[in-house]
């Protein structure tokens, strides 16, 4: 390889004592410092009611929304959506709490996760963040990256109790159940989009058209959900 | 690309004259300003955040050897490789290295401005491999063989009707493309194949994450993740001043980028990436690489330009431009235009290349104001044209009417003597109405507009008039 690693080094270092002329005085603190302290920044406000405040991003990110009281509901918000959006096969992550699910007769699904064939995905996301609507999903067996871009239409089931405040909260909680990182961590923010045609915004560039979620308020193992299988 | 930045005055009377450009700019202009606008008005915290993330760069950089080698630590350790490339020569020859290593034949590109400053495309294009822009508008750009004229929009200098006849041109399918919306489908479909037959995806990175080893990236289509995730081999294309300390650091700056960019709250897709698949894992690519490129950077970490490497690449600065709103981004020449242009292109190419850059600015100071990052860029732009000026750089012109002026500013009597002269002649000869139409020797200058006369008596006359009537 033609590897500079020494030449860029030592050029920045070298730089570094000399100091930029007009540079501002850096910091007291160290790298070392930093680096355990994770000093957290400004975060801006969130509306008294967390899940509020997460639904009004959503709607602000162009993503829909249901909220189900139980898996019974969520299924069936599920199977309604699939259906409006046209489409009768659905494939699914294949993650124990999806299919624990009390999926009715009627929904024709797969939980075999090949994303290449699925139009119409459902997975599960591991956090939502309030303050800017977007859902955490994380690369594994079950869930495999892919399943978030490829599809046509995205269908996302999260528990309630799995919105979080702010990203720090997401950044927290990564460490604490996902450390070492995984290869992927999706913050994902409504559905994918472009404005690269006369600044115009069109859904659906490469990823998913139509981004649904349904927040599950009871019955939707977050423990699972929130171990690696 | 090569830089056409020496004839910048040539472009810009190209890009002036060019109508369809014109009614392209026309057609988008103010619209990433009023989004802008609108987002950070939403946030009270902003100009905070603002002071944060300002203090977050410059710590970084203040360490930037330590945070480097700390990524490069925790990079491989979660299975991934460093490549170091002190210039754009050393970069190319790394990734094309690495598609030979992946035996590869077709390559997806992320949007990457750092692809674009080591010109890869035409690297990989010379090496044998197929390079696949997968950014709708890089996209254009590339069928159109042109560079990207925003940092962010890179084909917001073409219209639908350009972009619908590159498309029938390169594609070969006979569809109606009368609305963005066919347009983009279009893309979509042709690029779903080329997404699935890549052997190596390049991608640049939004932030280098120190501590974690991770690398963040930002797209608003998912043609980023998609490049990533699909072929066999990441590489990620790094400037060495993208590196942050950590998630917190990189997460104070995501909620800047997208706000002082396209005004929205947060972008569509925000990855982190972190190292190659797992043994478990059902995708993603079984190498990830990341080239980290200096090309100039550390230079300027030692100069009196080290804010500049406090970019974040957002545009704003670009989008409150006056200079560049009249001419978008082809007129710079290079693969960085606007304020932030103005100040990374002679750095990179030199003074003798793209010294007019610096000069094609009004230092209005909106670039200034809108940075979330805070780069004094008119200070920048006038240290270069003080270099510029101190290395006998500066046209003949201006020099001359420069050192006219210095040897009259140091004899204030001749001073005010001259320019009394001069304000009386102008009000003269602007007579009733007080503008003139034509000045001679600025001929270009009132083409376009009236130059309003000046009041008839010298400021330093007014000064002591005025304090005379005081002293009465």
């Amino acid at each position: 390889m033609h590897d500079d690693r020494a030449n860029v080094l030592g050029a920045v270092r070298a730089a570094l004592r000399q100091g930029g002329a007009q540079a501002a005085p850096p910091a007291p603190e160290t790298p070392d410092e930093r680096l355990r302290g994770r000093p957290t920044g400004p975060q801006p406000a969130l509306g008294p009611d967390r899940i509020a405040h997460f639904t009004d991003q959503l709607d602000a990110s162009a993503a829909t929304w249901t909220r189900a009281r139980t898996t019974t509901e969520a299924v069936e918000a599920v199977r309604q959506v699939a259906q409006s959006s046209g489409h009768s096969e659905l494939v699914a992550a294949d993650h124990p709490s999806l299919r624990m699910l009390p999926w009715p007769s009627a929904v024709s699904i797969r939980f075999d996760a090949r994303a290449q064939e699925a139009r119409c995905a459902v997975t599960l996301a591991e956090l939502g963040i309030a303050e800017t609507g977007s859902l955490l999903l994380c690369a594994s067996p079950a869930t495999p990256t892919l399943l978030n871009f490829l599809p046509d239409v995205l269908l996302c089931l999260l528990p309630t109790d799995a919105v979080v405040g702010h990203l720090e909260d997401a950044w927290r909680w990564l460490r604490a159940h996902r450390s070492p990182l995984p290869r992927a961590v999706n913050l994902v923010t409504g559905p994918s989009r472009t404005a690269d045609v006369e600044q115009r915004l069109q859904l659906g560039a490469h990823g998913p058209r139509l981004l649904h979620v349904v927040l599950v308020d009871s019955g939707l193992d977050a423990s699972i959900a929130w171990r690696r299988p | 690309m090569r830089s056409t930045a020496h004839s910048f005055r040539n472009n810009v009377h190209a890009a002036l004259r060019d109508q369809g450009l014109q009614r392209a700019l026309h057609r988008v202009s103010g619209g990433f300003a009023d989004k802008r606008r609108a987002a950070v008005e939403a946030l009270p915290e902003f100009e905070a955040l603002r002071a944060a993330a300002r203090a977050i760069k410059d710590h970084t950089l203040a360490h930037l050897d330590e945070y480097l080698e700390c990524f490069e630590t925790q990079v491989v350790a979660g299975g991934g490789t460093v490549h170091w490339a002190a210039s754009a020569a050393a970069a190319r020859r790394i990734v094309i290295d690495l598609c030979r290593q992946s035996g590869a034949r077709r390559v997806t590109k992320g949007k990457t401005m750092v692809g674009e400053e080591i010109a890869i495309n035409r690297a990989l294009a010379e090496a044998g491999f197929e390079p696949v822009e997968t950014d709708l508008g890089e996209y254009i750009v590339q069928l159109a063989g042109e560079l990207p004229s925003h940092i962010i929009a890179p084909a917001i200098h073409k219209t639908r009707a350009d972009i619908a006849d590159l498309f029938r041109a390169h594609h070969g399918r006979q569809r109606e493309l009368d609305s963005a919306r066919a347009i983009v489908d279009e893309a979509r479909d042709v690029m779903r194949e080329r997404f699935l037959s890549a052997d190596v995806g390049i991608t640049g990175a939004n932030f280098l994450v120190a501590d974690s080893g991770s690398v963040v990236l930002v797209t608003n289509e998912g043609n980023g993740d998609l490049t990533a995730t699909l072929p066999q081999r990441h590489i990620v294309l790094a400037g060495i001043e993208k590196v942050v300390p950590t998630l917190e650091d990189a997460g104070i700056l995501l909620r800047l980028l997208a706000r002082s960019a396209t005004g929205q709250a947060f972008t569509a897709y925000t990855t982190v990436f972190t190292g190659p698949r797992r043994a478990d894992d059902r995708d993603g690519p079984a190498a990830f690489d990341v080239v980290l490129v200096d090309n100039g950077r550390s230079a300027m970490l030692g100069s009196e330009y080290r804010e500049m490497l406090r970019c974040i690449r957002c545009g704003a600065c670009l989008n409150h431009c006056p200079v560049y709103g009249a001419v978008c981004g082809h007129a710079y020449g290079w693969v960085y235009p606007g304020p932030m242009g103005s100040v990374l292109t002679p750095l990179m190419l030199g003074l003798r290349e793209a010294g007019d850059l610096p000069n094609a600015s009004t230092l209005c100071g909106r670039c200034e104001a809108v940075c979330p990052v805070s780069i004094p860029l008119p200070t920048l732009l006038r240290r270069l044209r003080g270099r510029q000026h101190a290395e006998g750089q500066a046209p003949a012109a201006s020099r001359r009417v420069l050192a006219l002026w210095a040897a009259l500013a140091r004899r204030p009597r001749l001073y005010g003597f001259v320019m009394g002269l001069g304000v009386r002649l102008l009000a003269a000869l602007a007579g009733r109405r007080g503008r003139l139409r034509r000045v001679p020797g600025a001929a270009g200058w009132t083409a376009s507009r009236d130059l309003p006369a000046p009041a008839g008596q010298t400021f330093q006359a007014a000064w002591r008039r005025q304090r005379a009537d005081h002293a009465r």
